[in-house]
């Protein structure tokens, strides 16, 4: 589930259960002078990297950075040269099958001027009571591309707090998408991500919220540098006692900065419980941030007419939902969108019944 | 006979918005259901299809001779049934997909959807991003991909212009060639003058059927007269 155990369609694997660690590169990438290995083995053998850490985020964020810069259990080094183009994805899988296990990760992701890959992760646990701590620190170079995936399929019990810093240096592009596709005990993350001139971002969350689960997932983006513009969409759909909760932050600081947030919520369920919490700073006259949120259940009227079509009230809800996360994979590539695409029609399939 | 109301009565908020609708179509015959606004047309095309709101419902429904009231919007679509709405609601479902789904539901049809729908629709959200025309054209697009035995359309010509009256007209000819038996609900009566043929036509009043027969001399006493002439004393 939005990883390829096979293998296939893809640039090369990470796979951390629990601290044990199995890794594949596809050689020809090695031969492009791409690093994708274990962060602790990169840390012993790169001194360069210390220009990187830590950088966009700081240790002394709160206690879960700070545990991740004491000790970590595994990671990626994500290194793609200037101007290398990484065509296929790369896949990372964090697994916890050990009861009562804290997961501690730290990646770092360092892209080159004007070089492109994408970077598929996908997190999940078999284990009934565990922590996954996740610092993630991505550095887009100059006229980089980076497509940055993540897909949560933890279970009840489980909580994650993933942190996520991102920078994007001039002419940049980043484009996330986050899924979270099953029940958790507790999802808490707002990545944050620093735009400098000429770079754009585009977050896209797809939040379905099950059983008990509490999500608190939002993004945090600084419009630093002239003209960076950014796009962050939010959906969630929640059933059952589920607790929703949509954050997002744009704070314009350049002239000619542009920033939308959209949040847009589908109760499925009158014990679940949906917020939205839009925020938008200017520190700038001439930038413009705009944001529009909605929570609403499914329209009848919708329903009525897709039953009056021929389908089931199950299946009229079915294509309801999936229309309503449909939304952000327009610059992801093909084979990303295909895992999503059944990522996505299962959600679809959950909020149905 | 395909289908046969007998007696439909309908009441909303305790208001009677249908009183007692006897109603005879067979198979891929044409028919045309006159009335005003307000008339109670839109409702009927409705309590055939088996789509609420409505407290309590009276009288026969039969399909092919099966008694329909009790099944789910669905079920009847699945027998045949189609609507086409005069206002498709908004879906946020991209008309692609949609069309996707109900291909998936009713197989492969002699008339390709890309025939009727402009491709450049596609990738849109149906119906809230769509022209008054593009929803008509969509819509009975839809009804096409259905394949049905009775295709009830519900005023497909009001709030176009011409083109889009001659379009909706081809369609209705689709239709015909492909088999359907069509009620269609009008006002103006527009989209007639563009039709081949019309087998018979109705005149809807204040929930009931008041007069029925040859549809020329009906829309010709509609045209020289108005509804009121067909007002029972």
């Amino acid at each position: 589930m939005g990883a390829s155990l096979e293998e296939k369609g893809v640039s090369g694997s990470y796979l951390l259960r629990n601290s044990e660690v199995s890794l594949i590169l596809k050689s020809y990438l090695e031969r492009k002078g791409v690093l994708f290995l274990d962060i602790r083995e990169a840390k012993s053998r790169f001194n360069w990297l210390s220009r990187y850490v830590w950088k966009v985020l700081s240790a002394d964020m709160d206690e879960y950075t700070k545990l991740a810069s004491e000790e970590v259990e595994g990671g990626i080094l994500l290194y793609v040269p200037k101007g290398a183009k990484v065509s296929l994805p790369l896949q990372a899988c964090f697994l916890i099958s050990k009861p009562r296990w804290e997961q501690v990760v730290h990646n770092v992701v360092i892209v080159g001027e004007n070089a492109e890959v994408t970077l598929n992760t996908f997190c999940a646990s078999t284990s009934k009571s565990a922590l996954h701590v996740g610092v993630t620190e991505i550095y887009v170079g100059r006229g980089a591309r980076v497509n940055y995936v993540m897909v949560h399929g933890w279970r009840e019990g489980v909580e994650a707090r993933p942190r996520t810093g991102v920078n994007v240096d001039e002419g940049g592009s980043i484009s996330m998408y986050y899924i979270n596709l099953k029940p958790v005990s507790l999802i808490e993350m707002s990545p944050l991500i620093r735009l400098r001139r000429e770079s754009s971002a585009s977050l896209t969350s797809i939040l379905m919220g099950l059983g008990s689960s509490r999500l608190e997932v939002g993004s945090r983006v600084e419009l630093v540098g002239e003209r960076a513009r950014a796009n962050v969409i939010s959906r969630s759909i929640a059933k059952d006692e589920a607790r929703v909760k949509m954050l997002g932050k744009l704070t314009s600081e350049s002239r000619g900065s542009r920033g939308h947030l959209e949040c847009k919520g589908l109760q499925l369920s009158p014990r679940a419980v949906i917020e939205a919490v839009p925020v938008l700073v200017s520190r700038n006259e001439e930038s413009e941030l705009t944001h529009e949120a909605s929570i609403g259940r499914l329209s009848e009227e919708a329903l009525y007419y897709l039953m009056s079509k021929g389908f089931t009230e199950e299946e009229a809800i079915s294509m309801l939902v999936r229309g309503f996360i449909d939304v952000g994979l327009e610059d992801m590539p093909h084979t990303i969108k295909t895992q999503i695409s059944i990522i996505l029609n299962l959600i679809a399939k959950y909020g149905s019944g | 006979m395909l289908l046969r109301v007998r007696g439909l009565k309908l009441r909303l908020n305790s208001k009677e918005i249908l009183r007692g609708v006897n109603l005879d179509i067979d198979r891929e015959e044409i028919h045309v259901l006159f009335g005003p606004n307000g008339a109670g047309k839109s409702t009927l095309l409705k309590a055939i299809m088996g789509i609420p709101p409505y407290d309590k419902v009276e009288g026969e429904i039969l399909f092919e001779e099966k008694d329909i009231r009790n099944l789910k919007p669905y079920e009847r679509a699945l027998l045949g049934i189609s609507m086409s709405y005069q206002n498709p609601p908004p879906l946020s479902v991209r008309l692609g997909y949609l069309l996707s789904k109900i291909r998936e539901k009713y197989g492969p049809t002699s008339t390709s959807a890309s025939d009727v729908i402009p491709h450049y629709l596609l990738g849109r959200e149906a119906f809230s991003s769509f022209s008054g025309g593009e929803a008509k054209r969509v819509e009975l697009g839809i009804t096409l991909l259905q394949k049905p035995k009775l295709a009830m359309l519900d005023e497909p010509d009001s709030g176009v212009d011409v083109d889009s009256i001659k379009a909706v007209a081809s369609f209705i000819e689709k239709l015909r060639e492909s088999g359907a038996a069509i009620l269609l609900v009008t006002h103006t009566g527009y989209v007639t003058d563009y039709l081949r043929r019309v087998d018979k036509a109705h005149i809807m009043l204040k929930g009931e059927i008041v007069c029925e027969g040859s549809f020329e001399e009906i829309y010709r006493r509609v045209l020289r007269e108005g509804y009121a002439s067909f007002r029972r004393d």
